[in-house]
């Protein structure tokens, strides 16, 4: 089982399209995969349609493994599951801080569906917390959506520093460019140089596009409902890579 | 992430309507028809898949494998491995794929063919909620033979979505509200019960069910019938030239046969145990040229290991003479499959051994079996210790060639009689012969193929078919090959003598004699001398 996340520290980057993408396009190649949405905004979770439970306590989340079982909930598409958000989900860090070996809960946690899953993505909420810390503990890889801007840039630099300060693996974070508009200079200049400042950057760029904004109106991921279009296809190509980057394996029953 | 299935039998005059009619009261139902599309199972002739639990289908320009158990839809996302193949071949041929690789590790040199055609029509229920979340599915397939107007079977499958078990719970209550009975039976399993799928048990290596009081005329009759019937079951893959295997498989009844009359010739006056023995060997005679190509063709890949690339083109050479050969021969072998002088003469030997107190006149023939048995199991094991006690590396191949025969001989008489006896002994001791007849079967492979290529050589020379360069790099294989043969055979030998004297060791005489010495049980020179005829 791999563990995918898909951070920044910046809001509204497309770190919600591309879980719901890459999720879907892992699903229809085979994988057993869940989607983890960890934001308590429940974008993720709502593009699916899956409300979560009633009964879903996020207080358990970390202590009880049988109840994280409890709260995962089948898409409409095969293979892909998903563990619906909650507002309460916005207490976590307050929760984690009361807990021993506080950096590595969800990790723990997550390693109990390891023979239930292939692959583990994680949709990440907007912050550098003790929860995000969390996330860089348990992931295999975590990709970073970047708009090609000084702001983006920045929160990367950001993150990079916060990396080497405490300690973590820098190779796991793999950037790669959202909402790409070409015929912007700004993004145009911003791309060449950062390509040459992180070498690390997937040759994959996600453009602004309209198909992808739509995922609200349908509802689904636009690798679903338009599949041929060049936002869906750019999340196809993405896949591709971040495929090979987690060099990721099917588990066939009995086989 | 395990699917959970509920299949569910419905009355005869459930239909599609009435269950949308149902559902509605609660979801927003999305149906999807999925129109009839032929589907066809495929198989080896032996159900080779079937018995591993596997099973072969072709539906929508592809062919998938899934385990038997969870086979659910020809729709089946989760399958196991599929290909992409534009038409269904009445023989299945598969490209090099992960899928060939992991189905001929099963079948060998068998074939895939068809063995079950329906027309399939499914349709998918989603039962949906307010926000348009899909709470449960529901499948109704319908199966119906191509050339039958009715269905024969029509079942549906409630498909629970994790988190979401109350809507299963509901769908199961509706339907057993309105006469739905749930089955544990699967599609697979419903098919088999309506007769739309029919696996065979057929196998080359039956069980006779010998009792011990039968009369050894009566095992005679049993047995020789039981192969006999075999033998007929592969005539038409033979003609149709499916696979090498039909004829392999006719061949070894042909042969059991001969050899289980010869064991029991006493069973016989002298002229008819003459008679039948030269019947028999002449059908098997018959086919040894294919079954010869058959071999050399199927293992050209080996042959084409033994020798450097210089020597490969007079390797294409051979083999192109060899296709052509078989084509020559299958051809004369089809004939004679239905030529009327073959279909008379197995239809007499057929009708002859129904009614074995006819045929049986020798002093053996009213004895009982077990003693018989006994006996001959335990003479027949005797020769062998006899004859492998005299190997020396100066020992002719001729009599490794025969204790080679010895030992087949004791293998045919384990496996005949083997209900006679408890099963983890024979078991044990034909897998002892096994290894040591794996060896002898090398050994005398080796030997033939030598012989044969020699042969091959010399009546090619003197044909003079080929243009001299040809003939040149054709020379040059043919003896490349006959000289890593013989290093073959040389190593072979030495492994030979090793499991002779594992198998004549002490461990396996105690076994044969506790299990069936009996009082006039001693070998003796005469007794020696019969056997080996």
């Amino acid at each position: 089982m791999k563990i995918l996340a898909s951070y920044s520290i910046k809001g509204g980057v497309g770190k919600t399209a591309t879980s719901v993408n890459l999720a879907h396009l892992a699903a229809t190649q085979g994988y057993r995969t869940l989607l983890f949405d960890l934001d308590p905004q429940g974008a993720s979770s709502f593009y699916f349609r899956v409300r979560p439970s009633e009964k879903c306590k996020s207080k358990f989340f970390f202590s009880k493994e049988k109840k994280l079982q409890k709260n995962i909930k089948a898409s409409d598409f095969p293979y892909l599951d998903i563990l619906p958000a909650k507002l309460s989900f916005r207490n976590f860090d307050i929760m984690l801080n009361y807990m021993k070996k506080s950096t590595t809960r969800l990790h723990k946690t997550l390693l109990t569906l390891k023979k239930e899953y292939d692959l583990i993505l994680i949709d990440c909420p907007p912050s550098i917390s003790l929860l995000s810390e969390n996330v860089f503990n348990a992931a295999d890889k975590i990709l970073i959506p970047l708009i090609p801007t000084t702001l983006s840039e920045r929160t990367l630099q950001q993150l990079t520093t916060f990396f080497t300060t405490h300690g973590y693996r820098n190779k796991k974070l793999i950037p790669f460019f959202s909402m790409v508009q070409t015929q912007k200079k700004l993004h145009k200049d911003a791309m060449t140089r950062l390509r040459k400042q992180y070498p690390r950057l997937l040759e994959t760029s996600i453009p602004f596009s309209a198909d992808i904004e739509k995922m609200g109106i349908h509802r689904e991921p636009v690798t679903a409902f338009a599949k041929d279009t060049a936002g869906a296809q750019a999340f196809k190509t993405l896949w591709e890579e971040v495929e090979s980057e987690l060099a990721c394996s099917k588990q066939k029953k009995r086989a | 992430m395990e699917r959970q299935l509920l299949r569910y039998h419905l009355p005869k005059r459930f239909s599609a309507n009435k269950l949308q009619q149902l559902l509605s009261a609660k979801y927003q139902i999305y149906q999807h028809v999925l129109p009839s599309q032929t589907l066809i199972f495929y198989d080896t002739f032996e159900w080779l898949l079937w018995k591993k639990g596997l099973i072969c289908w072709y539906f929508q320009n592809q062919l998938s494998l899934q385990w038997l158990d969870y086979f659910t839809s020809p729709y089946d996302l989760y399958a196991l491995d599929s290909l992409e193949l534009t038409s269904p071949p009445d023989i299945l041929h598969l490209p090099p794929s992960t899928f060939a690789h992991r189905v001929q590790k099963i079948i060998k040199a068998r074939a895939l063919t068809p063995t079950a055609e329906v027309l399939f029509t499914s349709t998918l229920f989603d039962c949906k909620d307010s926000e348009e979340k899909t709470r449960v599915r529901l499948q109704l397939d319908i199966l119906q033979p191509p050339s039958q107007a009715k269905p024969k079977v029509k079942s549906l499958i409630v498909q629970p979505l994790k988190g979401y078990t109350a809507d299963a719970n509901f769908c199961q209550q509706l339907l057993t509200q309105n006469q739905c009975n749930k089955t544990s039976q699967t599609l697979l399993g419903e098919m088999e019960a309506e007769g739309l799928i029919l696996p065979s048990s057929y196998s080359i290596k039956p069980s006779f069910n010998l009792t011990p009081e039968l009369s050894v005329h009566d095992v005679i009759a049993k047995v020789t019938s039981q192969l006999l019937t075999l033998a007929r079951l592969n005539e038409a893959g033979i003609v149709d030239d499916i696979d090498i295997e039909f004829l392999h498989d006719y061949r070894v009844a042909i042969r059991k046969i001969r050899s289980l009359i010869t064991l029991l010739k006493h069973a016989f006056t002298a002229e008819k145990f003459n008679e039948l023995k030269t019947s028999f060997g002449e059908l098997g005679k018959q086919t040894n040229m294919l079954r010869d190509l058959d071999v050399y063709l199927n293992h050209q890949a080996d042959f084409a290991q033994l020798l450097p690339d210089s020597l490969q083109t007079g390797l294409h050479v051979l083999f192109a003479d060899f296709q052509q050969a078989r084509a020559q021969e299958h051809n004369k072998i089809k004939k004679h499959l239905k030529s009327r002088n073959y279909l008379r003469q197995i239809k007499q030997l057929e009708t002859q051994f129904q009614s074995s107190t006819s045929l049986c006149h020798g002093p053996l023939a009213n004895e009982p079996i077990l003693k018989a048995a006994k006996d001959r199991i335990y003479r027949q094991y005797h020769v062998i210790r006899k004859k492998s006690r005299r190997i020396t590396p100066e020992t002719p191949d001729e009599h490794i060639h025969d204790i080679r025969i010895a030992c087949k001989k004791l293998r045919y008489l384990l496996e005949f009689f083997a209900d006679l006896f408890p099963t983890n002994e024979i078991t044990k001791l034909v897998s002892a012969l096994k290894k040591l007849q794996d060896h002898l079967g090398l050994f005398n492979d080796l030997c033939v193929q030598q012989e044969f290529l020699q042969e091959y050589y010399h009546k090619e020379l003197k044909k003079a078919r080929h243009p001299a360069e040809e003939n040149y790099q054709l020379c040059l294989s043919v003896g490349g090959v006959i000289a890593a043969l013989y290093q073959k055979q040389l190593q072979v030998r030495k492994k030979i003598t090793d499991h002779l004297s594992l198998f004549i060791d002490k461990d396996v005489r105690q076994q044969i004699s506790h299990r069936f010495s009996t009082a006039e049980g001693e070998i003796t020179h005469e007794d020696t001398c019969e056997l080996q005829h």
